[in-house]
């Protein structure tokens, strides 16, 4: 059952990402709610379900969009361990936190793109890797981070995932 | 074995990490078809991105009609005279194509080409910015197949005529669904030829929605502002179809390469519906 409900919900958020997201598109960026989820759930819980629930959302992406099956799955599952692990020892409850967390994730995610395409997809040049590590979309994704931050819409994903996984690490500040 | 303990978790995911690269490694040459797998759950999520979609849609176009409203009315008062003169040209090229033999010929071809369309809705787009894909909700149960050429309905800005403009190609189909790779990625190169002179070159995706790309022939005669065709080279894309207008020329003396800028005339962030055209069943049929 909860396996259920966890692929529900990574169901669900991944529909609204593909089909509802681009509507927001900036500046030929779409607010990535997927890579925002995926930081969120590694800040606040342990880097094990942090990396399953990016794997699982990675692979949606890999089956629906990208020339190579695995790419995002890696990619995403990486980015959750990482700020699962960094959880472990970093403050994550404040706002400037959450801020932090992102654009360390958001390069993270990549950065990690660009070295997986660069080696088995596409001889893609420096120049563009760095343009797109630093890209506009660090910012969308903040600013989409901090509208969940106060639309309160933590409580929901936490409590949420807080149910599906059985555990109580998250307590909103 | 204590030790192989201690390090479990540590084994476990250096494993899936290898084992990973290693799916990567084998599906990155692309593939012919997709998995059972895949197709199932593109067949289980597709209609529900397209109701999805269809919301998304609806929300985008009323902010964009709302944008636009100052611009309405004189944008109506164009139109209906546009009308007029249209239907007039219209009565005098019917008359013009019934009466002569070659023309007819053209119409007629162009008319089956027309049948050999089918419509899409555009039901979800790749949330990263590395790859330019798309998802329509068309698949192998209408026919469409990989490598079928995408089109949409664009006016062309220089003569201000309808034409079909270049959108990418079919990657990958499932039953109910087909991905779709833009004409601005990277790895997607497009042959093309100039209207004008009729020399051709290659074409591929570039960065800020340009494409970038060379000709065969060093010393092309080609300028800024001249049209850029799909010549139909390789049979990946159906020939004669608009890509957009030469940007740029830059001559790289060490290369010995005339390589231009392209700019795509298709707003690749305001299409919602997309035409593919069913090149296997058309170029069969012209045989």
């Amino acid at each position: 059952m909860k396996v259920i409900k966890n692929l529900l919900f990574i169901s669900v958020a991944f529909i609204l990402q593909a089909s509802l997201m681009p509507v927001f598109e900036y500046n030929n960026v779409v607010p990535n709610f997927i890579l925002v989820l995926v930081i969120l759930i590694g800040m606040n819980f342990n880097k094990y379900t942090a990396a399953v629930n990016g794997a699982v959302f990675g692979l949606l992406i890999d089956i629906f969009f990208s020339p190579a099956l695995g790419v995002n799955t890696l990619v995403l599952g990486a980015v959750g361990f990482i700020c699962g692990s960094a959880s472990e020892y970093l403050v994550t409850d404040n706002l400037l936190s959450l801020i932090l967390y992102m654009i360390a994730g958001t390069i993270l995610y990549n950065l990690f793109s660009s070295i997986v395409i660069r080696v088995f997809i596409d001889t893609i040049s420096i120049r563009y890797i760095f343009s797109k590590i630093f890209s506009m979309e660090i910012i969308v994704n903040i600013a989409m981070a901090i509208m969940v931050f106060l639309l309160k819409g933590r409580t929901f994903i936490y409590s949420f995932i807080n149910e599906i996984e059985g555990n109580d690490e998250y307590d909103e500040a | 074995m204590r030790e192989l303990k201690k390090y479990r978790d540590r084994i476990v995911l250096t494993a899936i990490v290898i084992v990973l690269l290693l799916v990567i490694g084998f599906t990155s040459g692309g593939r012919k078809a997709l998995t059972t797998v895949e197709r199932v759950v593109g067949d289980i999520f597709s209609p529900v991105m397209t109701g999805v979609a269809y919301v998304g849609n609806g929300i985008s176009q009323t902010i964009d009609s709302v944008v636009e409203i100052p611009s309405l009315k004189s944008t109506n008062e164009y139109l209906e005279s546009e009308n007029t003169r249209l239907m007039d040209e219209n009565l005098r090229l019917n008359d013009i194509v019934a009466r002569t033999e070659y023309l007819k010929n053209e119409y007629e071809i162009t008319k089956k080409r027309n049948d050999d369309y089918v419509k899409a809705d555009i039901i979800g787009k790749e949330p990263g910015t590395w790859f330019d894909r798309f998802i329509i909700n068309k698949g192998m149960n209408d026919g469409i197949k990989k490598d079928d050429t995408v089109v949409v309905g664009i006016t062309s800005a220089t003569d201000n005529v309808v034409v079909e403009g270049l959108v990418g190609k079919i990657s990958e189909v499932g039953d109910n669904f087909a991905k779709v790779t833009t004409i601005l990625e990277e790895s997607n190169s497009v042959s093309f030829k100039n209207i004008r002179t009729q020399d051709s070159g290659i074409l591929y995706g570039s960065q800020d929605n340009m494409l970038e790309g060379y000709l065969f022939y060093n010393q092309a005669d080609i300028v800024a502002d001249d049209r850029l065709y799909t010549s139909g080279m390789g049979d990946v894309y159906t020939g004669n179809i608009y890509i957009g207008k030469v940007h740029n020329v830059i001559s790289d003396d060490q290369d010995m390469k005339k390589k231009i800028i392209v700019s795509p005339d298709v707003d690749f962030k305001k299409i919602y519906r997309v035409f593919v055209i069913k090149s296997e069943v058309y170029t069969d049929e012209s045989n």
